[in-house]
């Protein structure tokens, strides 16, 4: 086992037993990977190319040494895709925050991860701000809903795999997105 | 983890299609800003339908579409149905007309639950429920086919088709009596028990849940649809249940309990009160309720309902009902409001506590017989004005004590005009009462009322004992009476302990009544009462034959000359018993003296004097005297009886007992023998008298020293006086004194 593989395993087994600081520890490291890659892509592909936050994650998964630092469980799995969604959000927000336009889009506009992900321009970046936002707002009122978003929108977890790491069923998942979607909307709407 | 209302009333709306949502909404909680921000949130939902679009992408980076929440509609397949149509939909899911074509082509009606089982709802549960609906079997109730969950884990339940009315509707439109709703609403209330009795609860029953067809000969036939389903659907959404401000459904036919969340309180009375909101709408043609969709339950008389306002409206329902204005007016204040109401009380105790109960009223009203439900009482009242205004009631309660004073002050002076008609017509409705509460013993044993067919009449007459039928409470005479009669039958049983308590009850009631009342029925009571405490207290028992004696020489009548020597013959026993023997030969010869006297001389009864005398001058050592009197017993027991009955064992006993002492006594003991098994084959081994024949036989052995052979008669019988159905304590321990007086002979 190589070292980020052998470190990826410890943080899992801490984030098993509750330890925030290894949560904390895992959010940076993700964050970190997933940093350096947008960078090297943005470096690298022409203007206009949007990023796709399935591939995102999934580098990041891959230098990180998932696939050996207990790639198999889902639990960890959870632990992973639960930070790298955070993650995620995270980078989308400074990124807007940097390029905050004065441009609105409304929500009956569809505002889809590839608009947000596009680094070139800011066409979307008040709305992931407006968004981020509203996300607060879904979390204090329906946790699960939440959680759901999170794991969709940012990391690109399809309905089944969400279910699997939530350890929940397709159609629960499909009603608390559809439950966000409309919240969301309604918040950006009302923004 | 439980969701927010918020997420909750969306989600369940959600699932509907667009132009169900709003009614839902507003049937689901009068909580107005909640239905305002779910109302917000669904119109969003549907401006931006692509809103955060398809995130997950497959390998070559385009959107995969997320999997369509499933719309059921014509054409869908369920298991083995196909959707043909939409029936309507409810509380609780959507129901559709269905069509099964394997392994045979029928219609049937499929109701699809709103809402899945959730992650942390176990399957079992649901299981359990679908196998406890699938033991219903009853033509009343439509039968559930198949039941499973849909692809996307929501329970549905294939039922038999029924292409009924609701009978609220059915019979206001074929202008049924008010006999024949009652009837068709105790037919209701047997399929309602058959499945209480099989553990199932309806919880739903309401007009549209109880539906109305015609058989082939014309008949109209009620049939339960939806039994048991309400919970089934609770399965997943049990949270909705207790939340406060929101209602699964209509409230209006709803019991109190269920309004209020408790399931867990649930009981068969719950149904039993929504089949009251029912008969009572059935009877007066508006709901109970004041407003119905609210959780107030408070009731309105049937003779107040705001509907009866206008005489156009009155014509119209009583027309409805096939009868006059006048007559129907009439009706709605009669007993059919009674039983309604009886339903209808806030206190499940209040109510009938049983299905079967309820059917039996509502049948004893079709026959015209009187109903145990009865117009609350003065006290009952009372109670409930307190209980609503505690503090108003203070006053209330002076003005009340008022009203009854100038009641008692006006009745005392109506009294002397009307009380011979009074009399007459109470001891009517005391005869009435006696009937048909003794009526209800032998419908008990009717395996139509949900008894088993093996239901023995023995168990009945305990059952019975023990709860006694309104009717027959009603009124202190009456239930002394009826008491007397059970005891005289669970004596009869061998069931002594239980005799004893209701001699004692019927003992008690009468005691509390003043002296016209009780004479004619004390006697008889006290002599059952001492004959049952004879063994365990035999100077009280004394003291009431004494007190029944003197009661009985006041009167002319033959019937208590009967009685009186009958109670002469217990206090010479008693006295024989207590070894005084010259007060219990006169007592004896006192009562044969009379009994030969009586103008039509009863075999039995001067066979009950020569078998006291007899005894008593066989204690006394007159062996000839005491056999003269029992063969003279025997004869008179033989010509009535013939030779082969209980009683003519009884006088052979009698005989060969006094006879072994004489010659030949093996005959005498063969004989003894054989009366004992003969007995025991006609009573069963642990009865009484087989018992008391066994102990005869020891007895006999003993005096003509064969000690062994006694003492093993003695033990098995006390072996067979162990079982449980031998109650007879006090006989038994006698017994035990002289085996024990045997054993310790030299």
């Amino acid at each position: 086992m190589d070292a980020p593989a052998a470190e990826l395993t410890r943080l899992f087994q801490e984030m098993d037993a509750g330890s925030e600081s290894a949560r904390e520890s895992m959010l940076a490291a993700v964050y970190g990977q997933l940093r350096n890659i947008a960078a090297v892509r943005m470096a690298d592909e022409a203007p206009g190319r949007t990023l796709q936050a399935t591939e995102l994650v999934h580098e990041a998964w891959l230098r990180l040494g998932g696939p050996q630092g207990g790639g198999a469980g889902w639990n960890n799995r959870r632990h992973f895709f639960s930070a790298a969604a955070t993650a995620m959000r995270r980078i989308l927000i400074e990124h807007a925050r940097q390029r905050a336009s004065l441009k609105r889009g409304s929500g009956h506009e569809a505002l889809t991860i590839e608009s947000v992900l596009d680094l070139s321009d800011a066409p979307a970046s008040d709305r992931i701000l407006a968004l981020d936002a509203a996300l607060a707002g879904l979390e204090h009122e329906a946790p699960e809903a939440h959680q759901v978003v999170m794991l969709r929108f940012f990391t690109g977890l399809s309905v089944a795999e969400c279910a699997s790491a939530l350890d929940s069923s397709e159609r629960t998942v499909m009603r608390h997105w559809a439950f966000a979607k409309a919240w969301l909307a309604h918040h950006l709407e009302n923004e | 983890m439980s969701l927010s209302p918020v997420q909750q009333l969306f989600q369940e709306a959600f699932d509907l299609p667009e132009e169900d949502r709003e009614s839902f909404i507003d049937e689901a909680t009068d909580d107005e800003s909640l239905r305002s921000r779910v109302r917000s949130l669904l119109a969003s939902a549907r401006r931006s339908p692509g809103f955060l679009g398809s995130p997950t992408l497959d390998s070559q980076g385009n959107a995969v579409p997320d999997l369509q929440l499933c719309v059921l509609g014509p054409g869908s397949r369920i298991g083995p149905y196909e959707i043909l149509r939409k029936l309507g939909s409810g509380g609780g899911g959507i129901v559709f007309l269905a069509r099964q074509e394997q392994p045979l082509r029928r219609e049937v009606s499929l109701k699809i639950m709103r809402s899945s089982l959730d992650d942390d709802e176990p399957r079992w549960r649901f299981e359990i429920e679908r196998k406890a609906i699938e033991r219903m079997e009853h033509p009343g109730i439509a039968r559930v086919l198949d039941a499973g969950l849909t692809d996307d884990d929501r329970p549905w339940i294939a039922m038999e088709y029924i292409s009924g009315e609701p009978i609220t509707t059915w019979c206001d439109a074929h202008r049924l009596s008010l006999e024949d709703r009652g009837a068709l609403m105790a037919s209701v209330c047997d399929a309602v028990h058959h499945a209480h009795q099989k553990g199932v609860l309806h919880r739903d029953l309401k007009p549209s849940n109880v539906l109305v067809m015609r058989t082939s000969d014309g008949s109209p036939r009620p049939c339960l649809i939806d039994f048991g389903i309400a919970r089934l659907s609770d399965t997943g959404a049990d949270a909705s249940q207790t939340r406060p401000g929101r209602l699964p459904g209509t409230p209006a036919y709803m019991s109190p309990e269920q309004i209020e969340g408790r399931t867990d309180a649930l009981d068969a009375r719950s149904d039993i009160f929504s089949l009251g909101v029912i008969l009572y709408e059935l009877l007066v043609g508006a709901s109970p309720f004041r407003d119905p969709n609210s959780v107030s339950r408070e009731v309105t008389l049937p003779g107040r309902s705001t509907r009866l306002s206008s005489a156009e409206a009155v014509a119209d329902l009583a027309k409805q009902r096939g009868q006059t204005s006048q007559a129907w007016r009439r009706e709605i204040r009669g007993d059919l409001a009674l039983i309604a109401l009886k339903c209808l009380r806030i206190d499940p105790q209040e109510r009938y506590a049983s299905a079967d109960a309820l059917g039996a009223d509502l049948r004893a009203f079709v026959a015209h017989l009187p109903v145990t439900a009865h117009r609350p009482t003065l006290r009952y009242l009372a109670s409930r004005m307190i209980r609503r205004h505690p503090v108003a009631s203070l006053s209330a309660a002076s003005v009340m004590f008022l009203l009854v004073l100038c009641s008692l002050a006006i009745l005392h002076a109506q009294r002397q005009a009307v009380i011979q008609r009074e009399l007459a017509r109470a001891e009517r409705a005391r005869s009435e009462d006696l009937f048909t509460g003794f009526a209800r013993l032998i419908v008990a044993g009717d395996p139509e009322h949900g008894r088993p067919r093996d239901y023995p009449l023995g168990q009945a007459v305990i059952d019975f004992a023990r709860h006694l039928p309104g009717e027959l409470t009603r009124d202190p005479r009456t239930e002394a009476r009826a008491r007397h009669t059970l005891a005289h039958a669970l004596q009869g049983m061998g069931e002594s302990a239980q005799a004893r308590q209701q001699f004692a009850a019927s003992l008690a009631l009468l005691d509390r009544l003043p002296p016209s009342e009780s004479a004619d029925l004390l006697p008889t009571v006290l002599f059952g009462n001492a004959i049952s405490i004879a063994q365990t207290q035999p100077d009280l028992a004394s003291r009431q034959l004494i007190r029944a004696e003197e009661l009985l020489r006041a009167t002319k009548d033959p019937d208590d000359a009967y009685m009186r020597i009958r109670v002469l013959c217990q206090l010479s026993v008693l006295a024989h018993d207590k070894g005084d023997f010259a007060q219990a030969g006169s007592m004896a010869a006192n009562a044969l003296s009379s009994a030969e006297k009586l103008k039509s001389a009863d075999p039995d009864l001067v066979a009950r004097c020569l078998w006291t005398l007899a005894r008593v001058e066989r204690s006394m050592g007159r062996v000839p005297e005491a056999r003269a009197l029992q063969e003279r017993r025997a004869g008179l027991l033989a010509s009535k009886y013939g030779d082969d009955s209980p009683l003519t064992w009884d006088a052979r006993a009698e005989l060969a007992s006094l006879d072994v002492t004489g010659p030949d006594p093996d005959l005498h003991l063969a004989t003894l023998r054989g009366l004992s098994q003969k007995t025991e084959e006609h009573f069963g081994p642990n009865h009484y008298q087989a018992l008391a024949r066994w102990i005869d036989y020891a007895r006999a052995l003993a005096s003509v020293g064969r000690r062994e052979a006694s003492i093993e008669i003695y033990r098995g019988t006390f072996l067979k006086a162990e079982d449980p159905s031998f109650t007879d304590a006090g006989s038994l321990a006698k017994w035990r004194e002289e085996y024990e007086r045997l054993l310790v002979e030299p």
